[in-house]
């Protein structure tokens, strides 16, 4: 039987915050190694990107904060993003992944995060937004 | 991230990038393609086999780093990807414009 991992950090929206997301993913891979190694990575990135997006989309002029908690219990892995920026107006269901021969640089995060994870949704908030991430662990794993 | 840039005698410029290419270090992956480039070497290889990290913003400077060196008569291929890096550029669709060769010297054969 193994324990549920739980961690969380607040922290200024910049690069010393996708460090922090390694960081716990790190801790997360050593406290529970029956993690398959592909999934904890797929998820990893994921969150990477959600907290990217973040930074990226941040209230000019302000600092942005974001918070990250990760759960992960035998059922599967779930991560709830928080951030105090616009809210976002967005519709997850219509992103959609470009074409590669536009050569586009940018615009694949969030369709990337959908075929990562199996759940993702983004509420607005009064003063922010939540990003909830989920995956089931499959049954044998 | 740090990258390493030699130029090999027939030409092609390998970059050996390292650690994680992400927001923070995509910067320097486009900067050294243009430095390069610049310098007369549009044929490049990316060496990945010590990248450990690769996101959607790693990608965008990989595309970008492909229209730089085609723009300037070149290309820019990847070599020795990891399974992380290989797995994103088949979800991303983009391993149909960045062909990944097993090895750096397998890049320019033809």
């Amino acid at each position: 039987m193994t324990d549920a991992f739980r961690e969380a950090f607040l922290a200024p929206a910049d690069a010393e915050a996708i460090e922090r997301v390694h960081a716990l993913f790190e801790e997360l891979a050593e406290r529970r190694p029956d993690l398959p190694a592909e999934r904890r990575g797929a998820f990893e990135l994921a969150v990477v990107e959600v907290v990217t997006n973040v930074i990226q989309h941040g209230r000019e002029g302000t600092r942005t904060r974001v918070e990250l908690e990760v759960g992960h219990t035998p059922e599967g892995i779930r991560a709830v993003v928080t951030d105090d920026a616009e809210p976002a107006d967005i519709d997850l269901s219509a992103t959609a992944m470009p074409d590669p021969e536009d050569f586009g640089e940018s615009g694949r995060g969030l369709a990337l995060i959908a075929l990562l994870v199996d759940e993702f949704t983004h509420e607005p908030l009064p003063h922010g937004n939540r990003w909830t991430l989920a995956s089931g662990t499959p049954k044998g794993t | 991230m740090n990258i390493t840039t030699t130029i090999r005698e027939d030409g092609v410029a390998v970059l050996a990038a390292d650690g994680r290419i992400n927001l923070v270090t995509a910067p320097t992956v486009r900067r050294e393609v243009q430095r390069v480039v610049d310098e007369g070497h549009a044929r490049l290889t990316l060496d990945l086999s010590a990248v450990e990290f690769i996101d959607s913003s790693g990608l965008g400077a990989l595309v970008s780093g492909l229209k730089t060196a085609r723009t300037a008569g070149g290309d820019l291929r990847l070599a020795a990807a990891s399974e992380q890096v290989a797995s994103v550029l088949r979800l991303t669709n983009l391993d149909r414009i960045l062909r990944v060769y097993p090895a750096t010297d397998d890049a320019y054969r033809d």
